[in-house]
C-alpha cells in the first residue's frame, strides 16, 4: 500500500517524545509504518512509569498531611471536616465509635500508633495518660484557648501532674430519648425505662458505664454514682437484670439506636442529642426529657497521642474545633453544649438557653460528668453478667 | 505395599526439606504467637499493666462466674443448632449437585459461592431489614393475612442469630458435602439396587457412611467458625443472647484484662480438639477408597 509519508517530527520518535503527542498522532505514525509497535509500547510505559511516579510521589506527601482520628459519631461532620481539610490542605480520616471503651482499646493495643487524636470523654483520658498514651498540650499555639470559659481551659480530667493533656471542646447530658408519637404524655423519669407498658420497646445503650445511670435511681442516691460499693453495685445489678426482660436491644452506635427508633422496634431509650438529630432528620419525632432524678453527661476533649506522627496539625484540629466556625458548626449538627464563650455569645438568645450556655457553671455542674472508674473491670463483669448471663 | 510408598523411604530427605519452609511458618507465626497468648492466662492485670507472676486466678473467675460458664453453654448450643441446620440445608442441595445436575455444572457451583464475594456484615445488615418488625417478612405475613400484628421475635433473638448464621456459612457445608459426593461412583448405587436396597436403604448404606468425611469437614468448619463468631449477636441478638467471642473480645479491648481473655480461650479450644480427635476416632478423616 502506497501512503504519503508525513515529515518525521523533529522531535523525533523517542518514546518520551511520543509519550507527549496525542494518541491520533502515535497511530497514525503506527499505521504509517514509521514507528514499530514496539516503540508504541516503550511510550506507554514511559507514560505509566511517570504517572505512577507522580503518585507515588503525591502519595508521600498526602502521607505527611493525613490526620487520623477516632471519635464519638458526628465530631467529623462535614460542616467543619470539609473546610479544615481545604485550609490546611489535609485529609482528615475517622473511625466512629460506639463508646469510650472502644477507644480506649484501639490506643493501648496499638501503643497510640493507628490514631493521632481521640475525642476522649471525662472518663476516658486518665487512662490514656496512664498507659502514657497522651501527649502535652502546648497552648501557646491554641490561637482561641484564652476564649475557653476558665474552667474548661485546664479541669482535672485532662491535668495530670499540672500539666495540661487535652482541649475540651464540647459537653453534654445523657438524655432521656423517647418516641413524641407513640405516647401519649412524656416520660419524666429514668423509671419510665423499667416501665411494664413498655415491655419489648426499651433500650439501653450497651454501656457498663451506664451503671453510674442507673445508680441514680438507687435510694439513697450516691454522692458519687462512679465510686460504688459492692451493696450498691449489687443493687444496680439488680435493677438491670430487672429491666432485661423488658429491652428489645442493647444499642451500640447512636446510628443503631436512631434506627431502631425510627423503624419502631423501640420507643424509649437513653441517649444524646445528636441521635435525635438524627432521627429528626428522617422526619421522626424524638423527644428529650431530662428525668427527675437527674443525668450523667460528658465533657468531651480533643487528646493527642504521643506516637502521633502529625502533632501540629492535630493541634490545629483542636484549635479549629474550639474556634468559632469549629464550635457554632457543633451546635447546629450535635445539639451539643460549648465551650467558647464567645462563639457561645454570637448564637441566638434562645438557642443559648437551649444549650445550657447561659449559665455554665450550674448547668454544668446538675450534670454528674463522667468521671475515670477505678474499678472499672469490676464494673465491666457487672454489666455483663446482668444484661448477658 | 505400593511403590509410591517405597519411593518415599528411598527419597525421604529432598521431601524433609520442603517440608522445613511451611512448618517454620507455621512455628513462627502462628504456633509460638498463640503459644505465647495461651501463657497470659496464667498472668495477671494490676492496673494498667499485666503482672507477670504466675497465678491461677483467672482459672478461679473462669469457675467462679456464672456468667463464662452460661455463655460458653449457649455459644455450643448455637453451634450446634448453625450446624444441623447447615447439614440438612446443604445436604440436598450437595446432592443434587453432585449427581443430578449434568449440565452448566460451573455455573451451579458458582451460584453457591457467590455470596461468599459479599462482605459479612452486609448479609448481617441485610438480615436486620428482612426480619424487623417493620420489615420485608413481616410486611409479606401481614399482607398475606398469616399474621395480625409483627412478629418480635424474629429479630434481636437467638432466632435470628440462628437464621443469618446458617446463611451465611451455608456456603462451607455445601462445598465439601459436594465433593464427597461426586466421589461416589455411579456403579456402587447401581450395586445396591439390584442387591434389593430401596433409595432410602441405599443412601443409608452407601451414601451416607461414604459422606461422613464431608459431613465432618463441613460440620467442623461450621461448628467452629460459629463457636467464635461475635459480630451477629452484637447486631442481631438482643438481652442475653451474647456468645463467648465477644466476651473475649472485651478483655482484650475494652476491659484491658489480656490474662482473662486468654482463660476464656482455652475451653473453646479444647471443645474444638475434642471434636476433631472424636472425629478421627470414628474414622472419618480416612480418605476413602475412591
Amino acid at each position: 500500500m502506497a501512503i504519503d509519508r508525513p515529515v518525521a517530527d523533529p522531535v523525533g520518535n523517542s518514546p518520551e517524545a511520543l509519550a507527549k503527542l496525542p494518541p491520533e498522532t502515535v497511530f497514525a505514525r503506527l499505521r504509517n509504518g514509521e514507528i514499530t509497535r514496539r516503540d508504541v509500547f516503550k511510550a506507554m510505559s514511559a507514560l505509566g512509569l511517570a504517572s505512577f511516579g507522580a503518585r507515588v510521589f503525591d502519595q508521600n506527601a498526602l502521607a505527611a498531611d493525613e490526620l487520623k482520628m477516632i471519635i464519638w459519631e458526628g465530631y467529623a461532620d462535614d460542616t467543619y471536616r470539609v473546610p479544615f481539610e481545604q485550609a490546611n490542605n489535609c485529609t482528615v480520616s475517622y473511625t466512629e465509635a460506639g463508646t469510650g471503651d472502644e477507644m480506649f482499646a484501639q490506643m493501648e493495643t496499638s501503643g497510640g500508633k493507628n490514631y493521632d487524636m481521640v475525642s476522649a470523654s471525662s472518663d476516658l483520658p486518665k487512662r490514656l495518660y496512664d498507659a502514657g498514651l497522651l501527649a502535652e498540650i502546648d497552648t501557646s499555639k491554641l490561637t482561641n484557648y484564652a476564649n475557653l470559659w476558665d474552667q474548661f481551659k485546664t479541669p482535672d480530667y485532662i491535668t495530670f501532674d499540672s500539666k495540661l493533656y487535652g482541649v475540651n471542646f464540647a459537653w453534654g447530658p445523657t438524655l432521656l430519648l423517647s418516641n413524641g408519637d407513640e405516647m401519649t404524655t412524656a416520660p419524666t423519669s429514668w423509671n419510665a425505662l423499667l416501665d411494664e407498658q413498655y415491655k419489648g420497646k426499651i433500650s439501653t445503650w450497651n454501656y457498663p458505664l451506664q451503671i453510674a445511670q442507673y445508680a441514680l435511681l438507687l435510694d439513697p442516691v450516691p454522692d458519687d454514682p462512679y465510686v460504688l460499693d459492692d451493696d450498691q453495685l449489687a443493687a444496680v445489678k439488680d435493677i438491670l437484670v430487672k429491666q432485661r426482660p423488658l429491652v428489645r436491644l442493647y444499642w451500640n452506635t447512636g446510628l443503631e439506636l436512631a434506627q431502631a427508633m425510627l423503624n419502631k422496634e423501640v420507643v424509649i431509650s437513653d441517649g444524646w442529642s445528636w441521635i435525635s438529630q438524627q432521627i429528626r432528620a428522617e422526619k421522626g419525632n424524638p423527644v428529650e426529657t431530662i428525668p427527675t432524678e437527674g443525668v450523667t453527661g460528658w465533657s468531651d476533649s480533643w487528646v493527642i497521642s504521643k506516637a502521633a506522627k502529625n502533632y501540629d496539625l492535630a493541634l490545629k484540629w483542636a484549635d479549629w474545633m474550639i474556634g468559632p466556625e469549629g464550635q457554632v458548626g457543633l451546635t447546629e449538627v450535635m445539639g451539643y453544649s460549648i465551650t467558647n464563650k464567645i462563639a457561645a455569645a454570637s448564637l441566638p438568645q434562645d438557642r443559648q438557653e437551649q444549650l445550657r450556655l447561659t449559665n455554665v457553671t450550674d448547668e454544668y455542674a446538675k450534670i454528674k460528668m463522667w468521671k475515670f472508674v477505678a474499678n472499672y473491670d469490676k464494673w465491666v463483669q457487672v454489666w455483663n453478667e446482668a444484661t448477658q448471663g | 505395599m505400593s511403590t509410591a510408598r517405597v519411593a518415599l523411604r528411598s527419597n525421604r530427605r529432598p521431601l524433609l526439606l520442603l517440608l522445613i519452609l511451611p512448618v517454620a511458618w507455621m512455628t513462627v507465626f502462628y504456633l509460638i504467637p498463640i503459644g505465647v497468648l495461651l501463657t497470659h492466662a496464667l498472668f495477671s492485670v494490676k492496673y494498667p499493666k499485666i503482672d507477670h507472676h504466675l497465678t491461677l486466678v483467672n482459672f478461679q473467675t473462669f469457675v467462679d462466674t456464672e456468667l463464662y460458664i452460661r455463655v460458653l453453654v449457649r455459644t455450643v448450643v448455637m453451634a450446634v443448632g448453625v450446624t444441623l441446620c447447615d447439614l440438612l440445608l446443604a445436604f440436598p442441595v450437595a446432592f443434587w449437585l453432585a449427581r443430578r445436575v449434568r449440565r452448566n455444572r460451573e455455573i451451579a457451583l458458582f451460584l453457591v459461592i457467590f455470596p461468599l464475594w459479599s462482605s459479612y456484615l452486609i448479609r448481617i445488615f441485610a438480615w436486620k431489614t428482612l426480619l424487623g418488625t417493620s420489615g420485608i417478612l413481616n410486611s409479606f405475613l401481614q399482607w398475606a393475612h398469616v399474621t395480625n400484628a409483627p412478629i418480635s421475635f424474629l429479630l434481636y433473638s437467638k432466632w435470628s442469630i440462628l437464621i443469618a448464621l446458617t446463611h451465611i456459612w451455608l456456603p462451607f457445608m455445601i462445598l465439601p458435602l459436594y465433593t464427597v459426593l461426586d466421589r461416589i461412583p455411579e456403579s456402587l448405587l447401581e450395586a445396591a439396587n439390584d442387591l434389593g436396597a430401596g433409595s432410602v436403604a441405599a443412601f443409608r448404606t452407601v451414601v451416607l457412611p461414604l459422606a461422613k468425611p464431608g459431613i465432618v469437614a463441613g460440620g467442623l468448619t461450621t461448628f467452629s467458625l460459629t463457636m467464635g463468631d461475635y459480630i451477629a449477636p452484637t447486631l442481631l441478638g438482643g438481652p442475653g443472647d451474647q456468645m463467648i467471642g465477644k466476651l473475649i473480645a472485651d478483655q482484650f479491648g475494652v476491659a484491658n484484662n489480656w490474662p482473662l481473655g486468654a482463660m476464656l480461650i482455652i475451653p473453646v479450644l479444647l471443645i474444638i480438639s475434642t471434636i476433631l480427635l472424636l472425629a478421627n476416632r470414628a474414622g472419618a478423616m480416612e480418605r476413602t477408597a475412591g
